[in-house]
């Protein structure tokens, strides 16, 4: 892991701003819940004090004897009662207002301090208190320490405090985790790109069970390099095939002008001559046939695709084949349902069935039987060209649409092994199907793909 | 004939007007495109080979010129793209030919023979066509050598009806795969060989002398 990358990382970022967001909400919410907490624990006592301050005025109302108007009301810890009388005699004064405050206050502990005499009681907190005038003169004033706010105040600041912290510390636990995560992942998928560019096309990028967005990513990425591992190696297999396959031509044709150079025989060193010349038409024709595969799977050749009669092509192709095959002691049947029309690249779909009858012929013994038939309706028809020969074992089977494979390997027989790599990029350049029937020899089939 | 050669690669230029004087041509040659243009619009030529990529203006542009202008001297193509629209591309601009390199000489030389005798005004469609003892009704389809009427399948027809307008002229196993079947790729089987000799066999039958003619390596002819 790479320290600044991990710390600039988007998601470390993302975990970061949400932890800020997260600990300042908590930090509101704490202030909220100490604001209502202290201001309903003031109203009570607010509320208290008052009904004692009118409960005593009743009393002194009707009598101001000090120990009547005591038991009234009695002494308590934290409670402060000041009475007087309509001649300003003080009859109970658990401490002395220097001035006779009206109505509900709450007084800090300066304001206590600095307000009432005798404050020697006083511990260092403010009072809220309600005092009041008698109807019939004199003075009543109750107040109470505000210790228990005081002490709520001071739990609900550490409760916060701690709160906070915590939030803190798990918003950024939490952040760091789901950053670190994710950067692990991410540089996951750089180690693989990383690998994949240094050439080794087998990597794949991780993908854990829980199906996520990068999960996701990865799984369509590994799509993207199962792709390009096959392209990367047809490729390779094609430059390995041409490499190969045009040596052995090449080295015929050097060797047999080298024999045309020594040769003391004009006629012998003409025959030789011919001989190269045909060497060097065969390889020219199989770079032909590359170069025409290779346009055919480029694509774009819709634009030349018109509607023409399968039918009388492939009535005509068994009549132009059929006595080349008569001569080789091969006999071809065409059973074709007149009147089937395609859509496609005449030239092409021409080659296409030629080279299936070519390599009918090419790879069979005489006497063989090949059968060209056309069937079906509309745009559900299907073309078959089958021979009675030896066929192809099953293990060759799904090759045979390779570029330069050769089920008989071990046999000479002509042909650059293109022929039906052409059939089947011509094929699915019409997005029609071929396919392998299960005959006795070789049955191809061609249908528009489903 | 006069004709005329527009090609840049000097090698192939040289190989092809060597190879028309030879056979007794008037060969001008060039390797800039807008030149080989100016030269088709204000020179009489019977044939003009082309290079589909000429510096300066291409083949295809050559040839749209000319045909706007109403000049119809045949033209072949010759070009490294054996793409499967480019021939397509080039007939259509209005070339008359199309030839990929590399190519045998004699194959160059007798399609540009065979372009040179085609008839510049096709008004009238010819019904019969005839080169010595042979004789073919294009309307009632039917053929005779000497009088001696002759069957023939309607491959062995169309054969013979492509021979038969070409008449004196050599007619490569290439253009008959194109002009007859419409290949324009080498079949692995021995196509054109079979059906010339099964058609032979068919116009000979009777008579001393072959009907079509074999110039080894370079294709057939029919003698006018």
């Amino acid at each position: 892991m790479g320290d600044t990358g991990f710390w600039r990382s988007g998601a470390f970022r993302t975990a970061m701003l949400s932890g800020v967001l997260f600990v300042g909400l908590t930090v509101v919410l704490l202030a909220l819940v100490y604001e209502v907490a202290t201001s309903t624990i003031e109203h009570q006592i607010s509320a208290s004090v008052e009904a004692r301050a009118r409960t005593l005025e009743q009393a002194l109302e009707e009598d101001d004897d000090t120990g009547e108007l005591s038991n009234i009301v009695p002494a308590q810890e934290e409670l402060f009662r000041y009475v007087e009388n309509a001649e300003g005699k003080a009859l109970i004064a658990d401490l002395v207002p220097r001035q006779h405050i009206i109505g509900a206050e709450v007084l800090s502990t300066e304001q206590v301090q600095s307000g009432f005499v005798d404050g020697g009681q006083l511990d260092d907190s403010g009072i809220i208190g309600f005092g009041m005038t008698g109807r019939d003169g004199g003075y009543v004033f109750v107040g109470q320490e505000d210790e228990q706010v005081s002490e709520l105040r001071e739990a609900l600041l550490q409760a916060g405090l701690v709160a906070t912290g915590l939030a803190v510390l798990l918003s950024f636990l939490l952040g760091w985790w789901i950053a670190l995560r994710n950067f692990r992942r991410i540089e996951g998928l750089n180690t693989v790109a990383a690998k994949v560019m240094g050439g080794d096309m087998a990597q794949r990028m991780p993908v854990s069970a829980t199906r996520d967005e990068i999960d996701l990513l990865s799984a369509q990425l590994n799509r993207m390099l199962g792709q390009l591992e096959n392209v990367m190696g047809a490729i390779r297999q094609v430059t390995n095939d041409i490499a190969h396959d045009m040596r052995t031509p090449l080295g015929r044709l050097q060797r047999k002008l080298e024999q045309a150079q020594i040769a003391d025989d004009p006629a012998a060193a003409n025959a030789l001559v011919d001989s190269a010349l045909d060497e060097s038409r065969t390889m020219l024709d199989m770079f032909g046939s590359m170069l025409r595969i290779a346009q055919i799977e480029g694509g774009g050749l819709q634009k030349h695709f018109v509607r023409f009669d399968l039918s009388a092509m492939l009535a005509d192709l068994a009549d132009t084949y059929r006595p080349a095959m008569a001569d080789g002691g091969r006999e071809l049947v065409a059973n074709i349902q007149p009147d089937i029309e395609v859509f496609g690249d005449r030239a092409l779909v021409q080659q296409l069935f030629s080279n299936l009858i070519d390599n009918a012929v090419v790879h069979t013994p005489r006497g063989t039987i090949v059968r060209v038939t056309l069937e079906g309706r509309g745009n559900d028809w299907i073309a078959k060209v089958t021979d009675s020969g030896p066929g192809i074992d099953p293990e060759h089977r799904p090759y045979i649409f390779d570029r330069f494979y050769r089920a008989d390997a071990s046999r000479t027989t002509r042909g650059s092994g293109l022929g039906l790599a052409l059939v089947k990029a011509v094929a699915e350049a019409h997005v029609w199907s071929i396919t392998i029937a299960n005959e006795a020899g070789l049955a191809l089939e061609i249908r528009p793909a489903k | 004939m006069k004709i005329l050669v527009a090609e840049d690669d000097n090698e192939t230029a040289q190989f092809v007007v060597k190879g028309l004087r030879e056979l007794g041509h008037v060969v001008d040659v060039t390797g800039e495109g807008r030149e080989a243009f100016l030269m088709a619009g204000s020179e009489p030529y019977d044939v003009l080979v082309l290079d589909r990529m000429l510096p300066g203006m291409d083949g295809l542009a050559i040839i749209r010129g000319l045909r706007s202008m109403e000049n119809t001297t045949p033209a072949l193509f010759l070009t490294a793209l054996d793409g499967v629209s480019d021939r397509v591309d080039g007939l259509e601009a209005g070339g008359d030919d199309y030839l990929v390199k590399p190519f045998a000489f004699s194959e160059l030389a007798a399609r540009v023979m065979a372009l040179g005798r085609r008839p510049r005004q096709t008004a009238h469609t010819p019904t019969e066509l005839a080169a010595g003892d042979l004789k073919m009704d294009l309307l009632a389809r039917t053929v005779t050598r000497d009088s001696k009427p002759i069957t023939l399948q309607p491959q062995e027809f169309r054969l013979l009806e492509f021979l038969l307008n070409n008449a004196g002229q050599i007619v490569t196993r290439t253009m008959l795969l194109e002009g007859v079947w419409g290949f324009h790729f080498d079949p692995a089987t021995s196509i054109v060989e079979t059906h010339i000799s099964r058609l032979r066999s068919k116009l000979d039958d009777g008579f001393d002398q072959s009907a079509i003619r074999t110039v080894r390596g370079a294709g057939y002819i029919i003698d006018g």
